[in-house]
């Protein structure tokens, strides 16, 4: 029996199609926001201990991403390691919020290391180590599908990738995604349809 | 690596670069070879993963064959969704980070910001549009400015 409600948003939130920017945010964002503003002036002010706040807030978002996008544990470290580095050199250019500016840094990280792949002459299986979970026995239990699936999402294109695991992955309303990629709701749905029945067709001949 | 850190790129609707070495069958699938399906079935399988429908059943009430392979990637998803940072990153991203950070140049409030979070971003230090400057660094200055006047008080 699947369990619908443990990675797909509300019906309320997923009708709301219509492409908007929000013009404010919801109370407990904003709050995070502001809290992300007070440690950025700390760390502008030399409190380097500050940027730590930042990092542990939220690193675990970020590594999910980046080792889903790329399949690789010790890729999402560097790209991660890289990133933050960059918003550090970079904290007094941050417009907005710091965790879609952040977000969107190793997004790009991870679209730049796909697009890199692909141009030297080494495949994406040759080159990827297989992902892992962080507990032994999760790693243990590692089914079928979850190899299955890996590959499969190394067949899309880094933009589908990008909105499957947003979506399906980090589980994200289409809101926050067109939020964090500064796209629209609209769009982004279009995306995530295009990831599943690329996923499908691909998986369907050996699940379904 | 190359990093960009430019929020308003548009790579995302970016195709594969045609001189992609590897055959076509090989080559990862961009946007638009992906048509959407016109058939209801998929259109119910999507609406019921927007959480827009209740899931697609068989006449018996089964779960379609499709539906049954989403649930399973669902499962698949939510043990993806527990993945924490491996404990040492943090320490590494902190050790790796130069010096100083760069000056705050243009402080701005959150675009999205409402206008209470405005308000508390206006008088809170991070929003205040001052650049921060040490004690040691403000008192050299002070004494090469001072030097330059005496310079020029002397040529006059």
């Amino acid at each position: 029996m699947p369990n619908q409600t443990s990675w797909a948003p509300s019906p309320a939130a997923a009708r709301a199609d219509v492409p908007q920017a929000p013009q404010t945010l919801p109370p407990d964002v904003a709050e995070q926001a502001d809290l992300d503003a007070r440690s950025i002036a700390r760390v502008m002010d030399g409190d380097r201990e500050a940027f730590a706040v930042l990092v542990t807030k939220y690193s675990d978002a970020l590594y999910r991403h980046a080792l889903n996008m790329t399949g690789s544990p010790d890729v999402a470290e560097d790209i991660m390691q890289a990133s933050f580095i960059k918003a550090f050199s970079h904290l007094g250019e941050v417009r907005g919020r710091f965790d879609a500016w952040i977000f969107r840094i190793v997004a790009n990280g991870c679209k730049d290391w796909l697009k890199n792949i692909r141009r030297s002459h080494v495949s994406y299986e040759e080159d990827d180590q297989p992902s892992h979970l962080t507990t032994p026995d999760e790693e243990l239990d590692r089914s079928e599908l979850r190899i299955d699936l890996d590959w499969a999402l190394g067949q899309l294109s880094p933009s589908l990738r990008e909105a499957f695991v947003m979506k399906h992955v980090e589980g994200r309303s289409y809101e926050e995604m067109a939020d964090m990629l500064d796209s629209t709701v609209g769009a982004l749905k279009m995306r995530v349809h295009r990831a599943r029945e690329a996923l499908q067709a691909l998986l369907e001949e050996k699940y379904a | 690596m190359m990093m960009d850190i430019n929020p308003d790129d548009a790579r995302a609707d970016r195709t594969i670069p045609t001189s992609d070495w590897r055959p076509a069958g090989e080559r990862p699938l961009t946007d638009r070879e992906v048509p959407l399906r016109s058939d209801g079935a998929m259109a119910a399988l999507n609406a019921w993963l927007d959480g827009e429908a209740p899931a697609p059943r068989m006449a018996n009430s089964q779960l379609t064959p499709e539906a049954e392979l989403w649930s399973r990637i669902s499962i698949e998803a939510a043990s993806r969704r527990k993945l924490r940072t491996p404990s040492h990153v943090a320490a590494q991203i902190m050790n790796a980070l130069p010096p100083s950070t760069a000056m705050r140049l243009v402080a701005a409030p959150a675009v999205h910001a409402s206008a209470t979070t405005v308000a508390r971003a206006q008088t809170a230090p991070a929003a205040t549009g001052s650049i921060s400057l040490p004690p040691a660094a403000i008192a050299i200055m002070a004494v090469v400015f001072m030097a330059l006047g005496a310079i020029f008080a002397r040529m006059l």
